[in-house]
């Protein structure tokens, strides 16, 4: 059953949308189109229609106008005069409107020109303004790099001052130090003066003691000698003539006594040379103690009788004759007009040097205290210093004549 | 109960092409009007939907003639004003080219003896009722109907002429419920029309005596007579299948007037 309602139901669906394709479909759309385009078409006529009567009713008038009709043609002519009047007011105006257009043009023309004007000033005064704030860049650019140099250099300031406290600190440290050394040089200078005087005493005392010895022994020789009265006094003779000693005070008592001695006292004075110059001032009291000695012991003088050493010096004169106070060296000056130094460390003398430099003959001659300088006095009325450890001429003094 | 919506749609939405013409002896001035085509509803009828075809071809008739009624015809045949179109298509279609079909409308002369003068749409519409009325005095012995609000009767006819088909239904639906007893109508409206255009209305059951719904089949038989046998039903524009049954006919192909109107084919015996 429900399959056979199906069934009809089906079939008559079938047949119904046939019928439809068949009457409907076709004719549908082209209808509608169709009754649309009629409609449009109904429309323009009647527009055309009322446009054509409009058309006629204006033909119509106008051409009642032209027309002569009685009434009708004086309020014809009245119109047409009202007209003509109308149309020469509005012909006034037409000119009156393109005279006020022409000097609006010209209007329009100045102010263009106006306007292009102000724009070349405006421009200028644009590339002022650019130019004025590159300018102003550049400035501040420098005032920029001003500024950093400036930081810069305080930064440097700060460094400085700051290795300038340190320096000082360190100076005041080290002048500290400098003292404290001093001090201790100080000490140590006297330590060693008074280890020097020491020693200086100790020979002292054993020069005495030798001395003394010698004495006792010149004592028992000249007991001996007087004892045995056969022995003579040997004479000394020395080539130079005495003039000055080096580095003593009494040289004028002690020059007599001078042409007495041999090399032995030089060798007593070179034991007691070992010093430097400050210890100048001990020489004179040993010696004048041996003087003393000597002076005690003149009653009977023991010379020396033995020459110890004999050497020519110069070929001519020799004049001047003086010992160095550091060392065993001699130095002649002689007639040859020369300085000349002599080793006598050994048993014979050994040259050491020849000073020249002076035009005449040497009469004296004189070491500075340390023994480095030499000084010549000579008869061209001039002194010249040399040094001795390297024998130059060094300072030569002459009176201008 | 019409709930198949599909068949009723499809039922609704049914359409005619038709091509209306002048009638040459009316025609006044030089201009010839050209053919105004229309697709026109099948349920509908013609004085409802030809006010357009007629102010188009007033423009080309005299004057005085334009305000008469206007009728059509078909072939010299004219058409009752009163018939559904699909009904008068049916009927009077014979062949079945692929044209619209052709209708020449007139102003004058209407043939009294032959047509119904609706002149006005409201007397259409108070035939319309009383169709309706009668259709319901049929199924239900008149009681939905008159249970009815004036509002409603309006609302169907509104529906009609506006083609509104939620609106019709909305009230056609309870004309088309079965009765409170039985689950078909008491008796089916159905009208059933033979080649010349005057119908045959008869009493239809539609349960046979065992008390099944009836199909066409029975319908068939029924109305045949010995000279003539009932071979087949057309409505609608369709041949209607013969399982069909009548009561489900009656509630989705009845026209909007709730009758069936069907074609008989007859056969001689």
């Amino acid at each position: 059953m429900a399959s056979d309602e199906q069934e009809w139901r089906l079939s008559l669906m079938r047949r119904l949308a046939e019928r439809d394709r068949r009457e409907v479909t076709p004719f549908k759309e082209i209808i509608l189109q169709n009754n649309r385009l009629l409609d449009n078409v109904a429309q323009l006529k009647a527009d055309n229609l009322k446009i054509s009567v409009e058309n006629e009713q204006l033909r119509v008038a106008f051409a009642t106008g032209g027309k002569g009709n009685g009434k009708d043609s004086n309020a014809a002519q009245i119109a047409i005069t009202a007209l003509e009047k109308k149309l020469l007011a509005q012909q006034e105006e037409l000119t009156d409107l393109h005279k006020r257009k022409g000097e609006n043009s010209q209007m329009i023309v100045d102010l263009n020109l106006k306007v292009e004007k102000q724009q070349l000033i405006v421009k200028e005064k644009e590339s002022c303004l650019a130019e004025q704030k590159t300018a102003n860049n550049i400035l501040k650019a420098e005032v920029q790099m001003l500024k950093s140099s400036l930081e810069e250099l305080k930064k440097l300031n700060n460094t400085l001052l700051d290795e300038h406290t340190a320096l000082q600190l360190a100076f005041s440290a080290l002048e500290d130090k400098l003292r404290g050394v001093q001090e201790e040089n100080r000490c140590l200078l006297e330590r060693l003066m008074r280890y020097k005087s020491k020693d200086a005493d100790k020979l002292n005392e054993e020069n005495e003691s030798f001395l003394r010895k010698r004495s006792d022994k010149l004592k028992r020789d000249l007991e001996d000698a007087v004892r045995e009265p056969n022995s003579t006094l040997p004479r000394l003779t020395r080539n130079s003539s005495s003039h000055s000693q080096h580095g003593l005070g009494d040289s004028d008592s002690y020059d007599n006594d001078n042409d007495r001695y041999s090399s032995d006292t030089g060798g007593v004075d070179h034991c007691q040379e070992a010093g430097c110059g400050p210890e100048l001032d001990m020489f004179s009291s040993p010696n004048s103690r041996l003087r003393d000695v000597l002076c005690h012991s003149t009653t009977k003088p023991d010379n020396p009788s033995t020459i110890f050493m004999k050497f020519d010096a110069h070929e001519n004169e020799s004049h001047a004759v003086r010992w160095s106070p550091i060392e065993r060296v001699l130095a002649t000056g002689g007639a040859d007009r020369k300085v000349k130094l002599w080793d006598v460390g050994k048993a014979s003398p050994e040259p050491r040097a020849v000073l020249s430099g002076s035009s005449a003959g040497i009469n004296s001659v004189d070491f500075d205290s340390t023994g480095s300088y030499i000084i010549g006095t000579s008869n061209d009325y001039g002194a010249r210093v040399w040094t001795v450890g390297d024998n130059r001429l060094r300072v030569s003094g002459k009176p201008e004549k | 109960m019409a709930q198949d919506r599909e068949i009723l749609r499809m039922i609704w939405e049914g359409q005619i092409a038709i091509c209306f013409q002048a009638d040459p002896d009316e025609i006044v001035g030089l201009q010839q009007p050209e053919n105004f085509h229309l697709m026109v509803s099948r349920l509908s009828y013609l004085p409802l939907v030809t006010d357009k075809v007629k102010k188009f071809f007033s423009r080309f008739i005299a004057n005085d003639q334009s305000d008469g009624v206007v009728w059509f015809d078909y072939n010299g045949i004219p058409l009752k004003l009163h018939y559904p179109i699909g009904v008068l298509h049916d009927l009077l279609r014979a062949e079945d080219d692929n044209h619209p079909w052709s209708l020449t409308i007139h102003f004058s002369k209407f043939p009294e003896d032959s047509l119904v003068k609706f002149d006005t749409k409201d007397i259409l519409e108070s035939f319309f009722m009383s169709c309706l009325k009668e259709a319901d005095v049929l199924k239900h012995r008149g009681q939905v109907i008159s249970a009815m609000q004036k509002k409603e009767h309006n609302q169907l006819w509104s529906g009609l002429i506006n083609d509104k088909f939620d609106q019709f239904w909305a009230v056609n639906r309870r004309l088309m419920e079965p009765g409170a007893e039985q689950d078909t109508f008491k008796h089916i409206p159905i009208r059933f029309y033979e080649e010349d255009s005057a119908y045959m209305q008869k009493l239809i059951s539609p349960l046979t005596e065992t008390g099944q719904k009836k199909t066409l089949h029975d319908l068939l038989i029924e109305i045949s007579t010995p000279v003539r046998n009932a071979v087949g039903f057309r409505t609608h524009g369709i041949d209607v299948h013969c399982d069909t049954q009548l009561q489900w006919m009656s509630e989705h192909l009845s026209y909007p007037d709730n009758f069936l109107h069907l074609l008989v084919f007859y056969e001689n015996v």
